[in-house]
């Protein structure tokens, strides 16, 4: 327990830094890496919520397999160093953008600071802990029960993603 | 888990069967071999149909998560007819543009599976994966002709903007989820009825997330930017087989996951869909008439009717509702053939849709030039056609539920919409031909189908009352 809190600092300081580093890097490359490390930081944060299994996918197919795949994209494409895109963003879409970002940081200002004033955390109604999935065997026996249909489906969208791509990557048509 | 189980998912069970057969076939198939492929898709189709008649008011649940019941029976029906007419007009068009024919069908018929699938799906996240499965076989079949620059352009725009709104889509239902522990449409319905005072807030972003992803998916104004770009960039029969199923699939959904589950918020989101019709038809309508190119106006035009679908759906009532199934049945048949008959008349390596050749088609064409003036003042809403009918009930029911407004904002839209349909028609029937080349002869199979879809727009223009009355029964079902 009282490892928590020095814990929560450390991977919250990594997660904040590198996801700051990310837009600052013009090289893409550096990028799609600083975001791996976030992404493993964030999946430390989900093993201090216990919620393990969500730490395990995060691990395996967000920095695994999609930053994998990023970074394969990243270099065959070979793209160049972002140094032209500051020139190219028009100055109307860099000031709406700029209004975006201060309009939520102001949101979420504002979200903390009712958060703090009603003293509960947000999720303490039974919204949150009705029914607490946790384990990968629970996950897995409601997977295969209540949701079997929608997982059939999902193979179903598999395939169909995958005659897709094959469709728009192959050779010759 | 009885055996009424899978009975309830058997017309999709088909069409799937059909798709992965189609798979196969152009898997096996010798270089050079000719298979009609579209063939057994028409077989998974009528499949398809038989089982849908025997269902019919058998009220079939499956897994929890299916009903087969008459409202969504009802546009299986229509998917069956979009489906069997997209088969029957493709061969040729296939042939022509040599598109990979083993995976257009295969994903025409695929993307129907997820169609039927999002008709029937009483689960919100089984709708979510449904309509995840047509999306994905639709952006693929607009990229098909990978080597046009529009077509890769319309099927990016549409790729980026569908895979932004799925996203809006799925944090609806995870706010839905966190409010009512369930994804099943009755349940969250009765959550709602019972806590909607508990979580007000929620329960209000979850709808609105919601009305956005569905707002794309059906081209609802101000999420129908993709629209106009993705219909031109697709080859013609594609781009009528996405203006009319997936907007007859989604408008099913749309309608039952707002009655059944998000009845209780009526008051909150009524408003919402009265604003979102009225800008749809409107700016559907005065766009269009600035187009030129004939792809893009029936685009245009598409979003205006899906204002008037959002018409019946405002009006909530049994009319409307029993509106928005007959205008979609009406709606899909066609527009499906007009995009059919802008297909029929290109030449290879040339499009021939802007409006300046078709000037004289009545020479060049004459049977072609009368189906699409027909199918054209149907669009437009002139009786004795099946639009003009369509039309009719959805205003009958934004004035009996006292919605005067949107039934002056539809009848206006109407009147203006109707100029440039005519002008296409004056142009096919009183300009001095140009140089547009001569089309090809229509295959057999297409010149049945368009005189099909010309008799079902007559036919459904004149006596529409057995239909109505079907369409009307069936969505006595949602309750």
């Amino acid at each position: 327990m009282g490892l928590e809190l020095p814990l929560f600092y450390v991977f919250a300081a990594v997660a904040v830094v590198t996801s700051a580093l990310v837009i600052g890097q013009r090289s893409p490359v550096y990028s799609v890496m600083l975001l791996i490390a976030s992404f493993a930081a964030l999946a430390g944060l989900y093993v201090l919520l216990d919620a393990p299994f969500v730490a395990v996918i995060q691990i395996i197919i967000y920095a695994g397999a999609i930053l994998v795949l990023f970074l394969f994209v990243v270099m065959l494409l070979n793209a160049p160093k972002e140094a032209a895109l500051r020139e190219r963003v028009a100055a109307g879409p860099r000031r709406a953008g700029a209004v975006l970002g201060v309009v939520l940081a102001g949101e979420l200002a504002w979200a903390l600071w009712h958060a703090a004033l009603s003293r509960e955390p947000a999720g303490s109604g039974q919204g949150m802990s009705a029914q607490p999935v946790d384990s990968v065997r629970a996950i897995g026996q409601v997977l295969y029960t209540d949701y079997a249909f929608a997982f059939e489906v999902t193979s179903l969208l598999i395939l169909v993603a995958m005659v897709g791509a094959v469709v728009l990557a192959k050779r010759h048509v | 888990m009885s055996s009424s189980s899978i009975v309830a998912i058997v017309p999709i069970l088909c069409v799937m069967a059909a798709g992965i057969a189609a798979m196969l076939a152009e898997a096996f198939r010798e270089p050079g071999e000719r298979i009609p492929i579209s063939g057994l898709g028409l077989v998974g189709l009528a499949g398809a149909g038989i089982s849908t008649v025997l269902l019919w008011g058998r009220h079939a649940t499956g897994f929890g998560v299916v009903a087969a019941d008459t409202f969504g029976l009802f546009v299986v029906m229509i998917l069956v007819v979009i489906g069997a007419m997209t088969m029957l007009l493709s061969p040729r068009m296939v042939e022509r543009d040599q598109l990979p024919g083993g995976e257009y069908y295969a994903l025409t018929l695929f993307a129907l599976a997820g169609m039927m699938l999002m008709a029937m799906a009483t689960d919100l996240l089984v709708i979510f994966l449904a309509l995840e499965v047509m999306s994905l076989a639709v952006y693929v079949l607009t990229a098909i002709r990978r080597g046009t620059e529009a077509s890769v352009e319309g099927a990016f725009k549409y790729f980026i903007l569908g895979g932004f709104s799925s996203a809006f889509f799925l944090y609806g239902l995870a706010f839905v989820y966190g409010i009512a522990h369930t994804t099943k449409l009755d349940g969250v319905g009765s959550a709602l009825a019972g806590e909607a005072a508990s979580h007000p807030t929620l329960a209000l972003v979850a709808v609105g997330l919601l009305l956005v992803g569905f707002g794309f998916k059906v081209s609802a104004v101000p999420f129908h930017m993709w629209t106009p770009d993705a219909y031109e960039g697709a080859p013609a029969i594609v781009a009528g087989f996405m203006s009319t199923g997936v907007k007859a699939a989604a408008f099913a959904a749309f309608v039952r996951v707002m009655v059944t589950a998000f009845e209780p918020l009526r008051a909150a989101w009524l408003p919402v869909i009265w604003v979102m019709a009225a800008i749809t038809m409107i700016l559907g309508t005065v766009v269009g008439v600035a187009q030129t190119n004939l792809k893009r106006m029936l685009a245009y035009s598409s979003i205006a009717h899906a204002g008037y679908i959002l018409i019946g759906l405002a009006a909530s009532n049994d009319v409307g509702r029993g509106a928005i199934l007959f205008y979609l049945l009406v709606y899909g048949v066609t527009n499906l053939g007009a995009f059919a008959v802008i297909g029929l008349l290109a030449t290879p390596g040339r499009a021939n849709d802007d409006l300046a050749s078709m000037a004289g088609l009545s020479n060049r064409h004459p049977a072609l030039a009368a189906v699409f003036a027909v199918l054209l003042l149907s669009l437009g809403g002139i009786p004795p056609t099946a639009g003009f009918v369509g039309k009719w009930y959805i205003f009958n029911a934004a004035v009996r539920s006292g919605d005067y407004g949107l039934a002056i904002i539809g009848v206006l839209t109407s009147v203006v919409s109707i100029f440039f349909y005519l002008r296409v028609i004056v142009m096919m029937y009183m300009a001095e031909p140009g140089d547009a080349p001569s089309s090809p002869e229509p295959s057999r199979a297409a010149v049945l189908t368009l005189a099909a879809t010309l008799i079902v727009t007559f036919y459904l223009g004149i006596l529409p009352a057995p239909m109505l009355e079907l369409a009307a029964r069936s969505v006595g079902s949602l309750f």
